[in-house]
């Protein structure tokens, strides 16, 4: 039991700053997400077949190579801030959180990264 | 983890049932949350049949003619009932409301009566608000002015600068919205909640109070203000008729604003 004062406790929770970074980076990145993902799903529709040939004349076409790479950054980014809310909403002990907020971080950097691999390597051709 | 489940000592079971007396016609039921801390009872809901020909238009009514006539034991907080004064908030038949100003027509069917969602509980329908105050007092309500005020006069305020307080200021600290946002229940430790944030944007936006950056400092936290993910029910909630999301996404502008 802490006799600690109630004022001392509220104010005791120090500002950590550096939120309103993260807000706009919630937004920007949301508005980023929905602007590439709406121009993949009109480009996918726009595609005379989905066969493996297909899908390589697709990726190598160099503007649709740059946006998928766009799509798959911005919303991996988007995801790891809106999964860190999720998480530090939810999960309240103090290890488990700093835990999923870790695996979080590095399951999202994981995937944006072989996502930018697997489209490099497909659109050069290497 | 975030809890789904009451703890077992807070799990509700059905209580008693108080019946009207012989020859009562126009009969309401009352369905009304009992905690005592003194016991070791579980909480439970005791019912009671109201004359409703003998009794007040309000909910309040309903429960003072109930601890008067019926049942003395049950504890709640009134005082002004005429909405000014914060203290009947409860929830009633699943929203927070003060029991003074929601009338029993209104409601349908068996009117079901708790205290404010996820506070502790003092008992029966008195839930505990410190921490709530302690939030309160964090944003430091009131004027902070470096300005020496005129030597012979109040500080003046125009029409349209008094207009932007209005609203914020016509705030009772009831707790009903606090209390019916789900980010506060999980997190009402560090985020201050829709009454605290609506008292600090009146102040944000007084033209005699010189602290805004300061305040706003105080609000660059991830939790303080930015648990709030406009749910809404703040300003659905408020029976004042008050819009408190609306201050929160104002002060969220005003912080996003000063850093471009």
């Amino acid at each position: 039991m802490s006799l600690r004062a109630l004022l001392g406790q509220v104010l005791g929770c120090d500002n950590a700053k550096g939120a309103t970074a993260h807000f706009w980076a919630q937004r920007l990145s949301g508005i980023g997400t929905l602007i590439a993902g709406l121009w993949f799903i009109f480009s996918i529709l726009g595609i005379p077949g989905f066969g493996y040939a297909d899908a390589l004349a697709f990726i190598t076409t160099p503007l649709n190579g740059v946006m998928l790479l766009l799509l798959v950054v911005v919303m991996a980014y988007h995801s790891n801030l809106g999964v860190q809310v999720v998480v530090e909403d939810y999960v309240h002990g103090h290890g488990l959180k700093l835990t999923a907020l870790i695996l979080s971080r590095f399951a999202h950097m994981f995937l944006a990264v072989a996502a930018v691999y697997a489209i490099i390597k497909i659109g050069l051709g290497v | 983890m975030t809890e789904f489940r009451l703890p077992k000592n807070s799990r509700i079971s059905k209580g008693k049932h108080f019946p009207a007396a012989d020859g009562v016609s126009n009969i309401r039921k009352f369905a009304v949350y009992r905690y005592d801390p003194s016991s070791d009872d579980n909480p439970r809901v005791d019912t009671y049949d109201v004359d409703m020909d003998n009794c007040g238009p309000m909910v309040l009514d309903a429960l003072i003619k109930i601890k008067n006539e019926i049942d003395p034991t049950l504890t709640f907080r009134r005082s002004c009932r005429e909405g000014i004064c914060g203290s009947c908030a409860m929830n009633i038949d699943g929203g927070n409301t003060l029991a003074c100003t929601r009338a029993n027509d209104e409601l349908k069917g068996d009117i079901k009566i708790y205290p404010l969602p996820h506070l502790p509980v003092v008992k029966d329908l008195v839930a505990d608000l410190t921490n709530f105050y302690a939030q309160y007092a964090s944003v430091k309500p009131w004027l902070q002015s470096r300005t020496p005020p005129p030597p012979d006069q109040e500080r003046l305020q125009s029409k349209e600068n008094q207009e932007l307080i209005n609203e914020p200021a016509a705030c009772i600290l009831c707790a009903c919205c606090s209390t019916s946002c789900p980010s506060y229940w999980w997190n009402s430790d560090r985020y201050l909640g829709p009454a605290a944030l609506l008292a600090s944007y009146r102040w944000l936006v007084d033209s005699r109070d010189d602290a805004t950056g300061e305040r706003l400092d105080e609000l660059e936290d991830p939790f303080k203000l930015y648990r709030c993910h406009t749910i809404m029910n703040c300003t659905q909630t408020c029976p004042k008729g008050l819009n408190p999301a609306k201050a929160i996404a104002e002060t969220k502008k005003m912080m996003v604003e000063r850093k471009h």
